[in-house]
């Protein structure tokens, strides 16, 4: 059966389990789509995991509790649910909390695809790879591997409660180049691309994005190392990203307050970074990979203001923190899939742009480098530690890049400190679309994060 | 409907060959915020990977494409085999065969009954441990846990007549730690997997977390320098990752791999030399079965002997590629011990002892690492101070030139090797 059409049988389902619990509430998700990657001795095709299933959530009163199943035939539908308002049932009690259904909601939405995917054939899409692969090996003769890579993903999701009956169909499409380079016993690994909401239309990647990848790449053959200490510093939009994220994205995800491992909560309110930083997460944020229309709990879709003029302004929630903290609730409820539980997780979050230049951020340096081509971060939220890697740092002295690249670099330090010394914050901001976020390190979520160039001051190893 | 499919893919024209993977799997979770249930969930799938393949001539070559889809009961099989019969056709790879049935399996105890026939009462029994060894210490408070007893049935067949099946058991456990004054200065986590109930000792793991919370109540930041480290606990879990994916066949095929047989993998090693095996087979590991995803019998593959490159691991689309004996994907990671023991290894200074990183993953391609350090301590004159914060960093194939082993062992999740594992001149960055 169509997800779609389970809509009124979830709803009588939902109504027939509140008549037992306090509250209930039921998601039906699909996934589908394709993955296509070319390499230099290897072809792959095959549909995108196709993740088909109903969870089921009901409040007894005293916590929640859920049942998840990929049987959607209506029998199966109705037992699971029936077995869990039953349990419920004879766990309940009465904690005071209630928790809102949210305002009246039925909608369906759509994100739409100037090229549908499904209407573009696969040979084509196995030729485009082909194209970017062989594109790869000719701009340059150290390419011992490289990679064409195109997929696409098509979520359709229906949410029933008491108050809401939504729908939405949201496709995202891919396009990502990677080589393994090699010289003198040296071997480097880099990728690029990009990911949007939408179809075909985005499987063209810029030429300049394949050329500049295997410039650094080659780079990096080569990188020296760098000697670890506290250096004046630009990010790159995409460093700045990925800080966006590890600094205050999961420090301010309020399940993490529930939890007390969220030094941000202490802070809201306070001055936590320079005057100059502002910083978003938004679902809402069109045609971006991580944007949708309401998240797996009911909540639609709005920007959140997590720091405005440097003052920690509001955390992300979901249902469960957002009630029992008596928060604003964000639409940040997120599973991985039906299977897994909704934890507050982020969306699109990015640093806000302000008025200045790359070139008078270099300027600015006697000593420092330019980090760029992140790869990776990891947060901690109560000590507000952060780790970020990324694969090129180039150096910059007396005002002026250098040729000198050193490789990896890794930025570790307190966020607070980090934050506060930003002096700069570029006009122009872009998000990278291509992140994965893990809650720890699982709980994968898709995610996008972004910004300004950044002048700061960071410890480098 | 396994037996089914496997007719009905017979029965399909075009196919030159297929495979189904199928994984039932029932998990009941538990998620505790400070002693409180926060989420109480159970989880039920039966999901079916099938894999067509299609061979043709291209210009006058034999090529062979394939394609996997994911197939749930109650889904029309029959146009995704044909969507995936027309993906395959697309795809041209080098041929290869599936393995084949009337192997010989070595069969591993993978389950636990308990897990598999009252679940909740095996999280909850795990739930009471790690409330009880919270509860003995003093200044100790638990922030939150997740607890997950899984049962999986596995079955895979082929169209060579191949069908094979087992079942694993899985318990998760997860926790947060705060330690200190009011219970709030800093915390600690981990999780960890077990095949069984017996050997997950929770207890035992909170009680060693508890205490790199008690040392990061007084962590200083490292030096800045060149330091013997010296790597035990969590560390050991991803130190090999760099030898592992330069050995697997997958490297040697996309031609990335540095590794030759017969020639040795560190170049002008001073220290110990590396012995490293995967061991598929090795009692409670979590990478312990029978056969790989294809049905592939599984063995013990010793990989590197005394520092030298002896054999590769493969699954059997790269064995049939490289023409070597296909071993499946590398499994259990086993190390041999050294001759040093633990106390000699950490003696002297100055050194750093690390055991804890936000992340640790060594890169697979380049052997470059670096991770930011949860835990840890700094080694001079026999005055051990608790360390935090600062970040290792180096390449796999300069800092192995010098490494020693300990002689004491130690058995993780999916590691069996020193407890210890020392290396000379590696950057820290910190004061």
């Amino acid at each position: 059966m169509d997800i779609y059409e389970l809509k009124p049988l979830l709803a009588e389902i939902v109504e027939e389990m509140e008549r037992r619990v306090q509250y209930a509430a039921a998601l039906a998700t699909e996934n589908r789509g394709e993955r296509i990657t070319v390499s230099t001795r290897e072809q792959r095709a095959e549909a995108v995991d196709p993740s088909r299933g109903v969870v089921f959530t009901v409040f007894n009163g005293r916590h929640f509790m859920e049942a998840a199943t990929n049987d959607l035939s209506a029998d199966n539908l109705r037992r699971v649910a029936a077995r869990l308002a039953g349990d419920a049932f004879a766990t309940a009690g009465d904690t005071g909390v209630v928790i809102s259904p949210g305002d009246p909601l039925a909608k369906d939405f759509a994100v739409e695809c100037r090229v549908d995917n499904e209407k573009v054939s696969l040979a084509e899409k196995v030729s485009r790879c082909t194209s970017l692969r062989d594109g790869l090996h000719a701009l340059d003769k150290r390419v011992v591997n490289a990679v064409g890579h195109y997929s696409w993903v098509r979520v359709r999701e229906v949410f029933v409660n008491r108050t809401k009956q939504l729908f939405q169909d949201v496709t995202r499409s891919q396009a990502v180049v990677q080589v393994i380079m090699a010289e003198d016993g040296n071997t480097a690994r880099l990728h690029d691309g990009q990911c949007f909401q939408g179809g075909y239309e985005h499987a063209d990647l810029p030429e300049e994005m394949s050329q500049g990848m295997i410039a650094d790449c080659g780079r990096m053959i080569h990188a020296g190392r760098l000697a670890p200490g506290t250096y004046d510093c630009v990010f790159s939009p995409e460093f700045s990203g990925i800080f966006a994220h590890e600094a205050f994205g999961h420090g301010t995800e309020t399940d993490m307050f529930l939890k007390r491992r969220a030094k941000g909560q202490e802070f809201l309110g306070k001055q936590v970074a320079s005057t100059m930083v502002n910083m978003y997460d938004s679902p809402a944020l069109p045609g971006q990979g991580a944007s949708f229309f309401f998240d797996h709990e009911g909540q639609p879709a709005s920007e959140t203001q997590i720091i405005k003029d440097g003052i920690l302004v509001s955390g992300l929630t979901e249902l469960n923190s957002a009630t029992r903290l008596g928060l604003k609730r964000t639409a940040n409820g997120r599973r991985e899939s039906f299977d897994h539980k909704a934890y507050a997780r982020m969306t699109n979050t990015y640093f806000g742009g302000g008025k200045d230049k790359f070139e008078d951020m270099v300027k600015d340096i006697k000593s420092g480098y330019f980090l760029e081509r992140p790869s990776n971060g990891m947060e901690d939220p109560k000590g507000w530690g952060i780790q970020l890697e990324g694969y090129l740092a180039r150096e910059i002295k007396d005002g002026k890049l250098t040729d000198r690249y050193y490789s990896p670099v890794i930025v570790t330090g307190y966020v607070p400190d980090l934050l506060m010394s930003i002096t700069m914050v570029g006009d122009e901001v872009k998000i990278a679309g291509l992140g994965m976020c893990g809650k720890g390190h699982k709980e994968w979520v898709k995610v996008t994060d972004g910004g300004p160039y950044l002048r700061l001051k960071a410890r480098l190893g | 409907m396994l037996n089914e499919i496997a007719e009905k893919l017979s029965n399909h024209p075009g196919l030159s060959a297929w495979q189904i993977r199928r994984v039932k799997s029932r998990s009941s979770q538990l998620f505790l915020i400070a002693e409180e249930t926060e989420s109480r969930r159970t989880v039920e799938t039966e999901r079916y990977a099938i894999t067509v393949f299609v061979e043709r001539e291209v210009e006058g070559k034999k090529v062979l494409g394939e394609s996997e889809f994911l197939f749930v009961p109650g889904e029309d099989l029959r146009p995704r085999v044909e969507s995936a019969a027309a993906m395959a056709a697309l795809v041209a790879n080098e041929p290869f065969t599936l393995p084949i049935a009337g192997q010989k399996y070595e069969v591993p105890d993978t389950v636990d009954k308990e897990i598999v026939g009252r679940p909740n009462v095996v999280i909850d029994r795990v739930r009471d441990d790690i409330l009880s060894a919270v509860s003995d210490r003093d200044g100790l408070c638990l922030s939150a846990a997740e607890i997950y007893a899984t049962h999986r049935e596995i079955a895979v067949a082929n169209s060579l007549g191949l069908g094979v099946e087992r079942e694993e058991t899985e318990l998760y456990a997860e926790f947060v730690l705060f330690a200190g004054k009011d219970c709030d200065e800093v915390e600690v986590g981990t999780s960890t997997q077990s095949r069984f109930y017996e050997t997950l000792k929770i207890g035992e793991l909170v009680s060693e977390y508890a205490g790199y919370a008690s040392d990061n109540l007084k962590a200083q930041l490292p030096p800045t320098g060149k330091f013997d480290v010296v790597f035990s606990g969590e560390a050991l879990d991803t130190l090999f990752n760099w030898f592992i994916s330069q050995a697997g066949g997958g490297s040697k095929y996309q031609r990335w791999s540095v590794f030759e047989e017969g020639w040795p993998v560190i170049e002008n090693p001073e220290g110990e030399r590396l012995t490293l095996a995967s061991n598929p087979l090795l009692p409670g590991g979590m990478r312990t079965r029978a056969f790989d995803e294809q049905g592939l019998s599984l063995g013990r593959v010793e990989v590197i002997k005394d520092g030298v490159f002896a054999a590769r691991t493969a699954s059997k689309r790269y064995a049939d590629y490289l023409g070597i004996p296909a071993t499946g994907d590398f499994a259990n990671v086993e190390v041999a011990p050294g001759s040093t023991p633990k106390a000699d290894l950490l003696k002297g200074g100055p050194l750093l002892h690390l055991f804890r990183f936000s992340t640790f993953e060594p890169n697979g391609v380049s052997g470059s690492f670096s991770g930011e350090i949860r835990n840890g301590y700094l080694i001079e004159n026999g005055r051990i101070t608790p360390i935090k914060g600062g970040a290792v960093t180096g390449a796999m194939q300069d800092a192995f030139r010098r490494a020693h082993f300990s002689r004491e062992t130690v058995q993780r999740e999916s590691y069996s090797g020193p407890a210890c594992v020392k290396l000379h001149g590696l950057d820290i960055g910190g004061e």
